[in-house]
Order: C-alpha cells, then structure tokens, then sequence
C-alpha cells in the first residue's frame, strides 16, 4: 500500500517492518549467544592458569580477568532481551498490520459506495433536502459515509494499540541501553584496576635499566607492593643487579636494599683494593659489619644507614648521630652496634641513619645564623621518609628515634614540621631541637626522654636551638647517664659506652620498659638553670616571634640576632645551673 | 629454571586464547536495519550500539589482560635468568676461591 491509499485512514496506523524487526532480533540473539559461547571459552581457559602461573600477581591477575569475563554474562543478556522485546514488538506489528489491512480495504470500499451514491451535480439542491435522505441512494450514501467513518475510528483504535506496543518496545530497548552504558562504564573502571605488579612487569619490558627506572617513578608503597609480588629468588636477582640504585629507594624492603647496597660497595671495595687506597679500604670495610645490612649507600653525599637485626622485631631503632664525616663513620657504626647488643638481639633491630648533609661548620656564624636549621630541616624530610616509607613497619611494631647531638636537632624538625611519630624518642647531648617544648614535637611526655651528661660541651655551651631538651621545663623526662657501679659518663661522647648508666637507660626506652632508676629526677639547680634561661628569653621573646614571621631582606641579620640570644641564654642557664649544683654541694643550702 | 619454562608456556597458551576470545568480541557486530519507525530505529541503534560497546570494551580488556600475563612471564624468565646469571658468577668465584 502506497501512502495515498493509507491516507484514507489518516496516514499508515502500524508503520514499521514485522520482517526487518525480526532480522534485526534474531541477529542480535546470535550476537548473544556468540558472547556466551566467548564468556564460557574465557572462563574455562582461566580455569587452567592457576596450575601455571601462581602467587600474588597471578591471583590479582587472575581475579581481575575472571571480573571482566563474569561481566560478559549479563551484556550478552542484555542483547538477549533486548532482542526478545524486538521480536515481541515485531509479532504485535504483524497482528495490527492484518488488521490495519482489513480496515484500509473496508474503507476503500465504504469510499467508492459512498461516491457511487452520491448525488450528481443537478440534484445537489435536493442533497439538502429530506427528500435525498429519506430515498434508497440517499439511504445508501449515508450508510457508505458511516463505514468510511467506523473504519477510520477502527484504524485510530489500531493505531493507538500499536504505539502502546512500540512504546512497551522502547521502554525495553532504553532499559537495556541503560545497563549496557552502566556494564561498559563498570568495565572501564575494572580497566583502572590493573595489579600493580603486572603494570610494572609491563612497563619494564626488557632490561634492568627499565625495571630500574620504573621503581624509581614508582610510590615508596607501589614498591613495596611490586616486591611484595616477586618470588624471592626473584627479588633477590633483581636487588643484585642494583638497577638504578633500587638500595636506597624507600619502600623497597630493607633487606633487598641490603643485597643491592652490598653488590655496589663489594664494587668500590675492589677498586680501592684495586688503587691501593688503604683509607678508603679500612672505611668501607667499616661500613659492613659482620651481621649488619647496608641499606643506605651513597658515598658521594657521605650518606650510610646501617642495619643490626630483623627489620620485623617488635622493637625498632633508629640512631640518628652527630655531625662528621667518614673519620666518624667507624665511631657511629660502634655506638649503634652497642645500642643493638643492649636492647637485645632477640627481639630489637637497630638502624644507624646518616642521611642528612653535615652543616658548614667552619663558618660558625653563618651555622649558628641559619645553616644548622637549614641543613637539619633538608635531613629532617628525610629522615622522616625513612623511618615511615622506608621502614614500612607494621601496626605492632615499637619505633624508637636516638638522637644524639646534631642528630637531635634533625631528630627535632623531623617531629616538629614532617610527620615523624615514633612510639618514643631518646636524644642525648643535644644542643636543642629548635623548639621551645615537648607540645611542638606532638609528643606526650612519657614518649621522650633526654640525656645530659657532665662536661657535656655541646648541651652545655652550643646552645641556641630552643629550650635544652633535658630541661624540666622542656616536658620530657631525663634518663640518668650515671649511676653506682656503672662506668663513668662524661662529656659529650660517652652516652653510648658499654654497660653504662646512659646505655642501658636508652636500650630500657627501646623497649618499652623504663625503670624508675632509669629516670633522673631534677634538682634545685636543673630548676635555676632553666628558669633562669626561660627568663632571659623572654627578654627578647619578640625577636623570637619576629624571625618566625618575617622572611624579607635582613632576615638572616635577625635569625642570627635570635639563635645567638638563644645561645647566650642557654649558655648563663647551664652558668646558673652549675653555681646553684656548686652551692648545694659545698654549702648549707637550705633545700 | 624448567618448570618455570614449562609454565611460561601454558601461561602463554592461555593467554593466546584469551586475547583470540577478547579480537572475536571486539570485532561482534549486530543487525540493526531500517524498522520503517523512526522512534524504532532511534531506540534500536542506540541500544545494539550500547550493549556492544561494552562487550567491545570487555573484549579490549581481555586482549589488555592476556598482555599482561604475557609480559609478566616474560619478566618472571627474565629474573629467573639473571638469578641464573648470579648463580653461575657464583660458582665460578667458588671455584676461583678453592683454586
């Protein structure tokens, strides 16, 4: 039928193709059942990877393709029922179309009755009048003109029936549409989802220089993870190939990063054998000793972490010495080691960390201006990457900071501006830690304590670095350095000697279990001294908040104003301290 | 050193597998002819287009997938054979020593 002949009934009622619709379902129920037979082949072919290929990587791998291949099911379900909501529709088109038919045909034929018994042109007057009606062609005329209308209200009905049909087919099609958009968006998002480890495999496609470099790009965590995910026979060849120096990347176990560190400094000891250099052979035998585990080797900056026992004890250490250079190295190595041995081999791991860059001390003014903190708050960052990323403790396990001297000072900004919370921190001979109290370390006082020693040249007289961290006002407690039967401590080099006082009250501090003897408690002159520091700083309390807010042109000039203050400050308080103990000890003092 | 050869090439036999599974539903594809209904036809394009999209996607996602198992088994021989590597300098510096 044309469109003229379906414009009798008011235009087509049932438009669309039964056999176009009943192609396009029955292709798209083959497209279904070509994703089920995929889907099924998929799955079982995974089944057999798990007898191949096994450990983390693999059952990431395995886990995430078995969510892609589970996703196929209901996709191919959608095609399916969309195809079913196409072939319902086309059946309905089919019936509709026979009525439609049939109505179209009556029409026609109610149209030629009617203009069969139409009036001709001469009796149109009469049309008018009762006189047509009432006569058998007027009768006729009438009743061709009622079957003309009823068809056409007939094909309204259709018409009507057969869009509520298209409008239920739509309905589906938009339903399906819908979880088709939803299950391509949720495969896209499974496509973000990729395994670290076989990203990394991925990208390094090749060579050591490659795996190497991405390790470097990686987060300390994602290598972690990437190493989580390798055999060990495997991470150990790759720890000793060193690409890229993975030794001193946090977040790569420490133990790899000891294979790694011992390959590259058996290296330079052979050259050094190789050159004859006896100095620098007798250092970097040092560095490695027996037991211990190198896992921070880089001898151009003069930074060295050395480790003493299980990364995975309960209790964990980390010695942050004093300023030196190689010269030092043997002496930091030895403190360690003894702190080591007095903590305990059985369940305490002790690591000495020199990351940070010595200050330029032959300068004295422009180190007590700004070098000293500048240095410390560049070693501080880094000293709190390690002990977090590198590190990488578990929940259960203790972390100690020991900061002795200098040390302390980095120890300081490291709690202070850089997120290091360890479990307790123990400084001894500190020339301060550039705060004022314990509330700027976010520390509470029975997680730090302090170690002053008698004749101690740098916590007595290199002060200016805040409020002398051994100081009763300071908020910490202060362990005893010595003791009946202990061997003296004096001075500022002595805090880690063998069974001494100081020794074994850091090493009691480790792990976790202070004794009251362990404590010193202060005495009348602790008191003078430190209020009398306290008060000569407020003198000047506003150069303090001044050098903290202003940062222009002179500022140097003002921090070194401050810090030398600070110094003399601390400086008459260990004077005043020191007269005090001397009255109390030659007069009658009354307290 | 053998077994995991011999694994490399199952891990690898699946992988080819997978990624012939991943080109077969990318390269799917569904009728949709002329219904003679304009609103038809619209629901129906958008529709196959949808729902293939997302098989495409899974099928992208497979061949990515058996890439990745097969890069990593790659990896894991590569490793394997520089351990080998470091096994071999190490008895060599054995024998060297005893020597």
């Amino acid at each position: 039928m044309s469109g003229a002949d379906w414009a009798l009934l008011g235009g087509d009622p049932v438009p669309a193709d039964p056999v176009a619709l009943q192609a396009m379902a029955s292709g798209w129920r083959r497209a279904a059942e070509d994703v089920d037979r995929y889907r099924l082949d998929a799955a079982a072919t995974l089944e057999r990877v798990p007898d191949a290929w096994q450990g983390r990587a693999a059952s990431a791998w395995c886990a995430g393709t078995h969510q892609i291949v589970r996703r196929l099911g209901p996709t191919g379900g959608q095609l399916e029922s969309a195809a079913g909501a196409v072939s319902r529709f086309a059946s309905i088109v089919e019936d509709l179309q026979v009525q439609a038919q049939s109505l179209l045909q009556q029409a026609q034929a109610a149209q030629a009755d009617a203009a069969a018994t139409a009036p001709s042109p001469l009796e149109l007057p009469l049309a008018r009048t009762a006189f047509f009606d009432a006569s058998p062609q007027g009768v006729e005329h009438a009743a061709a003109e009622q079957r003309l209308a009823w068809a056409q209200r007939q094909a309204g009905a259709v018409r009507e029936q057969y869009e509520v049909a298209r409008q239920v087919c739509v309905r589906a099609l938009e339903q399906a549409t819908t979880a088709g958009m939803a299950a391509r968006s949720a495969m896209l998002s499974d496509r973000q989802l990729h395994d670290l480890a076989l990203l990394a495999w991925d990208e390094a496609s090749g060579d050591d220089a490659a795996i190497g470099a991405l390790l470097a790009a990686l987060t300390p965590s994602e290598r972690a993870a990437f190493f989580a995910d390798l055999t060990p026979a495997a991470a150990r060849a790759l720890a000793l190939d060193d690409p890229s120096g993975i030794g001193n990347l946090n977040g790569v176990p420490l133990l790899m990063r000891g294979i790694a560190n011992r390959a590259a400094i058996e290296t330079d000891l052979a050259a050094a054998q190789a050159a004859g250099d006896t100095d620098r052979v007798r250092f970097l035998q040092g560095l490695i000793p027996a037991g211990a585990t190198l896992v921070l080797y880089q001898p151009d900056l003069d930074h060295y972490a050395v480790l003493w026992g299980n990364p995975d004890a309960a209790h964990v250490a980390v010695f942050v010495p004093g300023v030196g250079d190689d010269s030092n190295v043997a002496g930091w190595v030895q403190d360690a080691d003894r702190v080591y041995f007095a903590a305990g081999t059985h369940d305490s791991a002790v690591i000495m960390w020199k990351g940070y860059h010595d200050p330029n001390l032959d300068d004295l003014a422009d180190a007590v201006a700004a070098g000293l903190t500048e240095r410390a708050t560049a070693g501080a960052k880094d000293l709190s990457a390690f002990c977090t990323d590198g590190l990488q403790l578990a929940a259960g396990q203790s972390l100690t900071i020991v900061g002795h001297s200098y040390g302390s000072l980095v120890t300081g900004e490291a709690l202070a501006h850089d997120g290091l919370r360890p479990t307790n921190v123990v400084v001894a001979g500190s020339p301060g830690m550039d705060v004022d109290d314990l509330g700027q370390l976010h520390l509470r006082s029975d997680q730090f304590y302090a170690e002053h020693a008698p004749q101690d040249y740098v916590a007595n007289d290199l002060r200016g670095f805040g409020t002398d961290p051994s100081s009763p006002l300071f908020g910490g407690h202060r362990l005893a350095t010595n003791g009946d039967g202990y061997p003296t401590v004096r001075g500022h080099s002595a805090y880690f000697d063998t069974r001494s006082r100081s020794l074994s009250g850091i090493a009691d501090v480790i792990d976790g279990h202070v004794q009251p003897g362990d404590l010193q408690r202060p005495d009348v002159g602790d008191y003078a001294g430190a209020a009398t520091a306290r008060a000569l700083d407020l003198q000047h309390a506003g150069l303090d908040e001044l050098t903290k807010i202003y940062h222009g042109p002179g500022s140097g000039v003002l921090q070194g104003i401050d810090h030398a203050d600070n110094a003399v400050d601390g400086i008459i308080g260990t004077g005043a301290r020191d007269t005090v103990d001397f009255l109390d000890e030659h007069l009658d003092w009354p307290f | 050193m053998a077994d995991l050869i011999a694994r490399r090439q199952d891990v690898d036999s699946a992988a080819d597998r997978l990624g012939q599974r991943g080109r077969d539903l990318s390269l799917l594809t569904v009728a949709a002819p002329s219904t003679g209904d304009p609103i038809v036809d619209e629901a129906a394009g958008l529709c196959a287009g949808t729902i293939l999209a997302a098989v495409d996607a899974c099928g992208d996602e497979l061949i990515a997938r058996a890439g990745s198992a097969r890069a990593a088994m790659s990896a894991y021989q590569r490793t394997d054979a520089a351990l080998a590597r470091h096994a071999d300098a190490a008895v060599r510096g054995t024998r060297v020593r005893a020597e």
